[in-house]
């Protein structure tokens, strides 16, 4: 039927294009294993746009800001021109939340900041390191002697959600004067990477072990901290050093022999103009950073010096954090559940299985939010709304 | 002016494949691809219109698809109408994955919208549901990564295999 000429050659570019644009979140993960080509479409910030347009899916990032007593955490959306969005939000979820990990598939882990309890146990720096979730604290003896010498103390334990409690590990031990940083963990190549105090990348992988990355002679030197950021580039880890009016972008070609490349220099003398004392927070994609300044938000495209800038009302002097988060966003009725409210704003995955990932945090919300909750109480929820989440699930398939 | 109008309506233009096969339609059906309704309006009818890059049996299932989607001779498409061509546009896309492909370069070439967007939605159904390796032999991809390379693409991106 079909021609042999057709056969032999692979659909052009555009075409590529126009068709993995309409296709599932999921699906364009494993499309980036198909091909070089295709890997590299996929990271363009045309394609992640058409993808979100066609596929009604939303791109963004939570930014949260930390204070005594308050925290704050908004969405930007960065589907299209980034703009604060307010459908995406957390204000349904009981008590003060904080944002603690995010998956890139759109599951979020939060905890209930309410609690003056968990302070004490959890101080802690935690990641999601899918299906598990690791978390350092600081115990209460944070020094630790060890062969007449002083080490930093990490305690470090891990969460499961298939047999759905926390494990220790052995105690990470540190030199006496380095310590993790307070970003939210880098995610890619299997391991979690946090920058030390001491210019070291901290990398945790999932086989539960940890070792050390080096930064590339001389920024692994002391003082070049607070200039540098480490960053997930494309599935690379990679890591932007900052200049008066340039960025270095450097990417590690080689994981396991530690060997770093520098891409290129991305100059921000664009951006200076308008708005002053920016810095990077993360790359969107292949040729766009996410920059702030003091209280707005630049997608920086690096490629065509076009920037777009976004005011947010978060005051980012103070420490702050993000979370890159790609899903889409469904409203699903829940019934009987928190206090009973009849209505609650869930963000999800469009597959089923996401889904029942989706509900499984949001057990690890309430979890954390009141210790008195069992996994009963759960699989009880679980059951009595299994009925209400079948309505909501139905709309998605009769629209898909 | 009347004659002009009538003569219009009714008439046909020959569509010649790669392989030297031809088709007659109708103008106003064959006007749904934009790239051959600007090669009327250019006054290219005169004789025979090549589409080089379609074959014969591309083009003959793209001319159904023209037939189904012209314009209404009297007005308005109504609820039923649309509903029907619905269903046809389903039947007309259930077939083998070379012939979709084909489809889909024959839409974008001669740019009928119509066509496209139904052409990448039912590919796009169908590599949702299909490993990596099906999707390389539905495209003829060749997978140029190394096995390393492979094994750290897909570490990166485990989620979408869960």
């Amino acid at each position: 039927m079909s021609s042999s000429l057709m056969k032999s050659t692979t659909l052009p570019w555009d075409m590529l294009f126009e068709i993995f644009s309409r296709t599932s979140l999921k699906t364009l993960g494993r499309c980036r294993l198909a091909s070089k080509d295709l890997n590299l479409i996929s990271y363009y910030i045309s394609f992640m746009q058409a993808f979100h347009q066609r596929t009604k899916t939303i791109s963004g990032f939570f930014i949260q800001a930390s204070y005594i007593r308050n925290i704050k955490c908004q969405f930007v959306s960065i589907t299209n021109s980034p703009t604060y969005d307010s459908t995406v939000c957390l204000k349904f979820l009981p008590g003060l939340v904080k944002i603690q990990a995010i998956t890139k598939q759109g599951i979020l882990l939060c905890v209930n900041e309410d609690n003056p309890r968990r302070h004490r146990i959890l101080n802690i720096i935690s990641a999601n390191l899918a299906p598990k979730n690791v978390r350092f604290s600081k115990p209460k003896s944070i020094c630790t002697n060890y062969k007449s010498k002083s080490y930093n103390t990490l305690q470090c334990e891990l969460f499961s959600s298939e047999t759905w409690t926390w494990k220790r590990l052995t105690n990470v031990l540190l030199p006496w004067d380095e310590d993790l940083s307070w970003e939210p963990a880098v995610s890619v190549c299997g391991a979690l990477h946090w920058l030390m105090t001491n210019n070291e990348i901290f990398a945790f992988d999932d086989t539960e072990s940890w070792k050390i990355l080096y930064l590339p002679s001389p920024l692994c030197q002391k003082h070049y901290y607070r200039k540098i950021k480490i960053m997930d580039y494309s599935g690379h880890l990679a890591f932007l050093y900052m200049e008066k009016s340039f960025m270095e972008l450097w990417v590690m070609e080689d994981y396991d022999k530690n060997i770093w490349i520098k891409r290129q220099n991305i100059s921000i003398k664009t951006i200076q103009e308008v708005e002053h004392y920016t810095s990077p927070l993360i790359f969107d994609s292949s040729d766009v950073v996410i920059m702030k300044s003091f209280d707005n938000i630049i997608l920086y495209n690096f490629k065509s010096y076009r920037y777009n800038v976004c005011k947010t009302g978060i005051d980012f002097k103070r420490t702050d954090e993000n979370f890159l988060f790609r899903s889409d966003l469904k409203l699903i009725h829940l019934k009987n559940f928190w206090k009973k409210q009849q209505l609650c704003r869930v963000i999800g995955c469009s597959e089923v299985n996401g889904f029942w990932q989706l509900l499984q945090a949001l057990g690890i919300m309430h979890l954390f939010g009141s210790y008195s909750l069992t996994r009963y109480r759960f699989s009880h929820y679980l059951k009595s709304s299994s009925s209400s989440t079948d309505n909501a699930r139905s709309p998605h398939h009769e629209g898909a | 002016m009347s004659s002009t109008l009538c003569c219009s309506f009714a008439k046909n233009v020959t569509l010649r494949s790669s392989d030297g096969q031809t088709f007659e339609v109708e103008e106003a059906a064959a006007q749904v691809s934009q790239t051959i309704k600007r090669m009327i309006e250019d006054g290219c009818t005169g004789s025979v219109i090549p589409v080089p890059n379609l074959t014969g049996p591309v083009l003959a299932l793209v001319i159904e698809y023209f037939k189904k989607h012209s314009p209404p001779s009297d007005g308005c498409p109504t609820a039923l109408l649309e509903m029907e061509i619905k269903d046809w546009d389903a039947k007309f896309v259930a077939v083998d994955n070379d012939t979709l492909l084909d489809l889909t370069l024959a839409a974008h070439y001669l740019e009928i919208q119509g066509l496209l967007d139904l052409t990448c939605h039912r590919v796009a159904d169908i590599l949702n549901d299909n490993s990596v390796e099906k999707i390389r032999e539905i495209f003829h991809i060749k997978n140029d990564f190394t096995p390393e390379e492979e094994a750290e693409e897909r570490s990166k991106i485990q989620w979408a295999f869960e």
